[in-house]
């Protein structure tokens, strides 16, 4: 049941329309019971290992609290951890290492003798790597003291569970999330009109410029081989705008939806193209809520900035690969990974001269630049992130690298198409929005002017939706994470 | 509702309440008036620019009999592109309708004439015969997508045919509220093949990894036996289905390339099975496929072009459709009377005269 589904529209308005007519104290059971019956529909034995990681989680986190400072604690977190870590491992990374390790090793075989090594061939469930990395920052939260352990199983399977997020994050920190359940949800018509907003921007980023933008990025990363460098070039372009209106705009669904609900989640994305260096993208703008993840639970383990500064760096090295492994068990996206690691400790170490350069600059013009320098970046980062294999980025690369004295030739001789004229507009529609919202909150905006104007506004929306949206049955690109 | 109005932190709860109802019925009443303008409008656009659609052909001619309707794949299409029809008609003599539909099955087929026979009768109904038609769920239960209704006009006649089969009620929804056309992202282009517009006059230039990527896209990687049995069943439904009617049924095998055909999965056993399952229900068959052969008739790996339509004609398409309307000179089949089979390649039917 995807979010973009008349399906799942259908089944959320009816949820809505039972939960607040259910008392208050009856609600949160209502929301564990849709959750499960939400992330069934995905593989009923998925289930089961929702149901593993919740439990393993409760328990360890009584037992942590009960050994909190005593001998053996820090084992007992260990052990926690790899209770949740074993699920990735086996869904997710054990074919990854079997294929990586033949595929090393086979220059070294004789012809004929194939490497046997073992395959588990299990299919990623929809939502394991944030899930799970929910359960762990629950239990770490404990051993740290953050937090008391949670002893109400119910309503801490809710915090795994709740489904707006389950499948594709925000990856939500239960002390929030848990005092939200405990304190009980009570209507409030200024949340669920927001969520109502957000829920529609969300899903006219999804199905209006996201899906639009696929046909185009699908094209392109067909058999590049055969396809023209300008056709490259626009694919390459578009799959930033396409992953970013995907996966923000499920974000702003599912805190659309938790807000409808009466829930607050965090917020995940921040007009990410408008950063200025690509350390700003990461820290403050893009998947907030997995970079900050990272930051919390590895970054400042290992040592963070407090350190030597080889090691600094190292640990920034260390961050971006395991956060591209997270994203999957492909060589592109450790490349991926690498690449964006690289940026940061570079941006680092060239910190005195990116000053010195800024101070004789006007601001806006370095502004400008940075932002520009970081999107593409940040865009050249994309093409591993999408592409199939490491060769097929490559392909991409060189054939648009060694065509780029004749780009503007063969820009001029694209067929504009509606639908790609349709694109851009799009693009620059999304654009335009994200820029009056960097200075001024567009729904705060909104909420201040008169009814008219705001229903307008919401009918455009919803007009769009119908007669633009691609309503099939397209994926979101992070529920394969 | 009272737990909402508990829940309201404000003065006067009820109030609000009765505020906050009343606002989200104003705005639902609004955006249904805004979405039956849309419906409108969007109607309005097939009408203006489907006129080659199956369904708004079906839908919009005054109710005739036709002396043939043809039905099949993306092979059956070039037969009906530009004038092409009037040609064919003018050759054989008779009323020609092309139903044919890109990518599909035995399910697609019926359905469309099931929904043609609402309206109008036909003398023959004429079966391009592909056989992946006859293997998996993507040319027929799948294929039966929201896309396909994108340009058929509203018609209760076609809303009774969908909810007539379990295979295609889910798709009388969307149908019925216009969201299949208010939702059409090509609505302001005439509802013609890209191939017909751009590819037509194209010839083929031979590649076989072309081939292989084709049959790969066509063929589902193993053949599924038991799928090959339920659709050939769900084809003898259909042959029953224009029998009962009062129509005859002859199956033609379009014409493709030897490279081509050489290169289909099971092909053998299929020609085998149909022919079996053809002679048993007396249904004339005529095996063209190897009538047309050189790449310069075709624009890409197995569709007929221009030249290659006009020599699909001559070389025996005219002749089948003639031979099987002077047997059944504008002919409405009597439910119960049978057909000849005989050798594949000439005239193996004789219909049963009407009255």
């Amino acid at each position: 049941m995807q979010f973009n589904s008349f399906t799942f529209l259908g089944f959320f308005a009816g949820l809505a329309a039972v939960y607040y007519a259910l008392p208050p104290r009856l609600r949160w059971p209502l929301l564990l019971v849709s959750s499960y019956y939400f992330y069934s529909q995905f593989r009923l034995g998925y289930v089961l290992l929702l149901a593993y990681s919740t439990l393993a989680a409760y328990g360890f986190g009584l037992t942590l609290e009960r050994r909190k400072g005593k001998p053996g604690a820090g084992r007992l977190l260990a052990v926690a951890i790899a209770a949740q870590l074993v699920l990735l491992i086996a869904f997710k990374y054990v074919d990854f290492i079997s294929d990586t390790l033949a595929s090393a090793l086979s220059p070294v075989m004789q012809p004929g003798d194939a490497l046997a090594l073992p395959r588990l061939g299990w299919l990623l469930p929809a939502g394991l790597s944030f899930f799970s990395f929910s359960a762990m920052s629950y239990v770490v939260d404990i051993y740290r003291g953050l937090i008391p352990a949670e002893r109400h199983l119910g309503r801490f399977a809710l915090y795994i569970a709740f489904f707006p997020k389950l499948v594709a994050g925000p990856v939500e920190r239960a002390g929030p999330f848990l005092a939200q359940v405990t304190a009980g949800v009570r209507f409030a018509l200024p949340t669920f009109t927001f969520g109502l907003q957000l829920l529609l921007w969300g899903l006219f980023k999804k199905v209006v410029i996201a899906d639009r933008l696929a046909d185009f990025v699908n094209a392109g990363f067909t058999d590049p081989g055969f396809q023209s460098p300008i056709t490259l070039v626009i694919a390459v372009y578009f799959y930033a705008f396409q992953i970013y209106c995907d996966f923000s705009g499920y974000s702003d669904m599912a805190i659309g939806l938790a807000a409808i609900l009466g829930y607050q989640l965090m917020e995940n994305f921040r007009r990410p193209y408008f950063s200025r260096s690509v350390a700003e993208f990461w820290s403050q703008r893009w998947h907030i809520s997995l970079m900050r993840w990272f930051r919390d639970y590895l970054y400042i383990p290992l040592g963070g900035n407090r350190v030597s500064r080889p090691r600094w760096h190292a640990n920034q090295m260390i961050v971006f690969l395991v956060s591209g492994l997270w994203h999957g068990a492909n060589l592109t996206f450790v490349i991926w990974g690498a690449l964006n690691g690289f940026y940061q400790v570079v941006h680092h170490m060239l910190g005195g001269a990116r000053k010195a350069v800024a101070a004789r600059l006007p601001s806006v013009l370095w502004g400008v630049f940075g932002i520009f320098l970081t999107f593409h970046l940040v865009l050249f980062s994309w093409i591993f992130f999408r592409a199939e294999s490491v060769a097929q980025a490559w392909t991409i690369i060189t054939k648009i690298w060694v065509s780029l004295p004749i780009l503007p030739m063969l820009a001029g001789a694209y067929s504009w198409t509606a639908p790609f004229r349709l694109a851009l507009g799009l693009i620059v529609v999304l654009l335009l929005v994200e820029v009056v919202d960097e200075f001024y909150s567009l729904w705060s905006w909104l909420a201040r002017r008169p009814i008219g104007l705001r229903w307008c506004f919401y009918y455009a929306l919803l007009a769009c939706l119908v007669v633009l949206g691609q309503w099939g049955m397209s994926k979101f690109v992070y529920m394969q994470f | 509702m009272t737990e909402i109005a508990d829940d309201l932190a404000v003065p006067g709860p009820r109030t609000v309440l009765r505020g906050f109802a009343t606002g989200w019925l104003v705005f639902l009443a609004i955006a249904l008036l805004l979405y039956g303008a849309l419906c409108a409008w969007s109607e309005g656009l097939v009408h203006r620019y489907g006129h080659k659609n199956r369904f708004f052909m079906i839908a919009t001619a005054p109710p005739r009999t036709y002396d043939f309707a043809i039905l099949g794949a993306s092979h059956a299409m070039p037969v009906g592109f530009e004038d092409y029809n009037e040609r064919l008609e003018r050759a054989v003599g008779g009323s020609i309708i092309n139903l044919s539909v890109e990518g599909a099955g035995v399910l697609p087929n019926r359905l469309m004439i099931d929904y043609f026979y609402s309206r109008h009768t036909a003398g023959t109904v004429v079966f391009f015969l592909d056989s992946f038609a006859f293997y998996s769920r993507q040319w027929n239960e799948d294929r039966l997508d929201t896309a396909l209704f994108k340009r058929a006009p509203f018609d209760p006649a076609l809303v009774e045919t969908l909810m007539r089969y379990s295979w295609a009620r889910r798709l009388a929804p969307p149908y019925v509220l216009g969201f299949t056309k208010v939702n059409d992202q090509d609505r302001f282009a005439p509802d013609l093949p890209d191939s017909e517009i751009n590819k037509f006059d194209t010839t083929y230039w031979d590649n076989p990894q072309f081939d292989r990527e084709r049959v790969a896209y066509l063929y589902p990687p193993k053949i599924d036996q038991a799928a090959l049995r339920h659709y050939l069943k769900e084809f003898s439904a259909l042959i029953d289905f224009v029998h009962g009617k009062g129509g005859n049924f002859m199956v033609v095998k379009p014409a493709t390339p030897p490279r081509y055909r050489d290169a289909l999965p099971n092909e053998a056993v299929f020609n085998e099975t149909i022919g079996k399952l053809l002679r048993a229900r007396h249904v004339p068959y005529y095996d063209l496929s190897s009538t047309v052969a050189d790449d310069r008739y075709f624009y890409d790996t197995d569709h007929l072009n221009r030249d290659g339509v006009q020599a699909f004609m001559n070389a025996g398409f005219v002749a089948a459709l003639q031979a099987q309307a002077k047997a059944c000179p504008r002919c409405a089949r009597p439910p119960g009377a049978g057909s000849r089979v005989g050798p594949r390649g000439g005239l193996q039917g004789r219909g049963a005269m009407r009255r």
